[in-house]
């Protein structure tokens, strides 16, 4: 294996380890993340609670470890679908000429003009909060650039040669796309999918700040950041403890898709 | 006759004007026959094949093939057209999917079309192409352009079409395989009774592997006829000059 392989397996080796503890933390921690006792409320951090207790006495370890469950699990589901939306549409405007390929690109102009924060307080105000609903709005503003991307990439593909020759061969229009152009233009798509995710988790955790998102008492970063806004100067460790654990998982997916993106690299100049 | 193009005309915009790039031109083409169309870079030969092909729409004239007009072709027929009327490209890299081996590419033209070989049949097939058989497991960055062309004259072979346009099929090759290839290609033809447009700008070539060869000039058809006709006695002063010029 190569140093870029080895250095990609290992971050992501780094998340899916992460992620892994997180789903199992309630069998492992001796703490719940909801287990409250205000006798020990506001502990800084100690022997027993490792990262202190917030307001209600609930351990900040478990709750951090906890909360990277909705964090991680949304932003990589709204990546996921993000990319695989806008992946579609991309390659339908890429290849089709027509109408539909027309009223598509405009509508992909339109969704890539919303300022992502603004969209998803329009739709805290309409649909009211949430986490499926925060995630919701982000993959709105978050697939037109995969349509964008993938459509450039395949416009000089559709030209070629060897997708002629497909036509020729047989293959229905669903299929070159599928099975002749995909392959071709999958890799872009996944880093950029990988470096999307990072800025997801920061959205997410930032509507769940301002209260569009997670709902308290569930453990997520953002809310429990902002549940803890008035103990800054009292109980610094509510609120770093959930901020750092944002920028150590953020910093860890981009350092992922950076690697991925070299891998690329050195495949494509091979 | 096989293929029947009558008064075909497409016109394109350049700077503002519209010009033809094949402007009213007609011709036949029977089955088993090799039709060349020679001409400058610029004489509307390769619009002339992607009209056929139906790579893009003409703006007027006909194109009839075994009495059926196939002039313009919906989307959704063109499968069964093309199970018909088979292309040999320039660029035989290009041609072939990168990320698929040879043998991937041709089986899926088998696959799409339903079709039934015997393990005899194939052997045939590779014999007359003159590929190793070895080399279909190869990407087509992996073999030599003469043996990616024979690859893909193979696969269009498979199909079993009723015509073979070639566009500059052995211009890419280097001068030694350039020959085996475009003979190749007519044994071919002969063999499976296909009617073949071959396109080229290459007047030796047309000379040795036409049954007629048609000279375009401006989208227009200066003259055709068999070669010893058109070599030996032009009657048009363009096909003079063109002759002239090899000298
Ligand atoms: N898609 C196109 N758009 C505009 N002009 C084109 C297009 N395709 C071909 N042409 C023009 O049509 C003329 C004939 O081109 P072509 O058929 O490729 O000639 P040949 O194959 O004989 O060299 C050229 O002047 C070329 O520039
Ligand atoms: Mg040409």
């Amino acid at each position: 294996m190569s140093k870029k392989k080895r250095k990609f397996f290992f971050f992501l080796g780094l998340i899916l380890f992460g992620l892994l503890i997180s789903l199992t933390a309630e069998y492992i921690l001796p703490y719940g993340p909801y287990e409250q006792n205000l006798d020990i409320a506001l502990q800084a951090p100690n022997s027993t609670h490792l990262l202190g207790t917030d307001r209600y006495g609930r351990d900040m370890l478990a709750r951090t470890i906890a909360g990277a469950q909705i964090t991680v699990c949304s932003a990589v589901a709204v990546a996921f679908i993000a990319a695989a939306f806008g992946t579609f549409v991309g390659l339908f405007c890429g290849y089709h000429k027509g109408k539909l390929t027309t009223v598509l690109l405009r509508l992909t102009d339109v969704f890539l003009a919303f300022p992502v924060m603004v969209f998803a307080i329009a739709v805290a105000g309409i649909l009211g909060g949430g986490t499926i609903n925060a995630a919701a709005a982000i993959a709105v503003v978050a697939w037109p650039k995969y349509t964008r991307l993938v459509r450039n990439e395949v416009l000089p593909l559709r030209r070629e040669f060897f997708i002629e020759a497909a036509q020729m061969s047989g293959f229905s229009f669903w299929r070159i796309l599928f099975v002749q152009i995909l392959p071709l233009v999958i890799g872009p798509i996944c880093i950029t999918a990988a470096l999307d995710i990072g800025t997801i988790i920061t959205e997410i955790a930032g509507l769940s700040f301002l209260g569009l998102g997670t709902a308290p008492p569930a453990a997520e970063w953002g809310s429990m950041m902002s549940g803890a806004r008035n103990l800054l100067q009292s109980a610094p460790w509510t609120v770093f403890v959930p901020g750092f654990a944002i920028f150590i998982t953020v910093a860890l997916f981009q350092l992922m898709a950076d690697s991925l993106r070299d891998l690329a690299d050195t495949k494509s100049t091979r | 006759m096989l293929l029947d193009v009558q008064g075909l005309v497409k016109t394109y915009r350049r700077r503002g004007e519209t010009f033809a790039a094949v402007d009213h031109l007609s011709f036949t083409l029977d089955a088993g026959e090799l039709l060349v169309l020679a001409g400058e870079s610029g004489s509307g030969k390769s619009t002339t094949g992607r009209l056929i092909a139906q790579f893009s729409t003409p703006d007027d004239g006909k194109i009839i093939l075994d009495g059926q007009d196939i002039t313009h072709v919906p989307e959704r027929k063109k499968k069964e057209l093309y199970r018909h009327i088979q292309m040999v490209f320039q660029n035989p890299m290009r041609s072939f999917h990168p990320r698929y081996t040879l043998r991937e590419s041709i089986l899926a033209g088998i696959r799409n079309y339903h079709l039934t070989f015997t393990e005899q049949e194939l052997q045939d097939l590779l014999k007359e192409v003159q590929l190793p058989v070895e080399r279909l497991d190869r990407y087509p960055h992996e073999v030599s352009g003469g043996e990616c062309q024979r690859a893909a004259i193979l696969r269009a072979l498979c199909i079993k079409p009723q015509i073979l346009l070639c566009d500059e099929a052995t211009s890419a090759l280097d001068v030694s395989t350039r020959g085996e290839v475009a003979a190749m290609i007519r044994n071919a033809c002969k063999r499976h009774q296909i009617g073949c447009l071959f396109i080229t700008h290459d007047l030796l070539l047309a000379r040795r592997l036409a049954d007629r060869v048609m000279v375009m000039h401006n989208g227009r058809a200066v003259e055709t006829g068999t070669p010893n006709d058109i070599f030996t006695n032009p009657k048009e002063a363009y096909t003079k000059e063109l002759l002239a010029s090899l000298l």
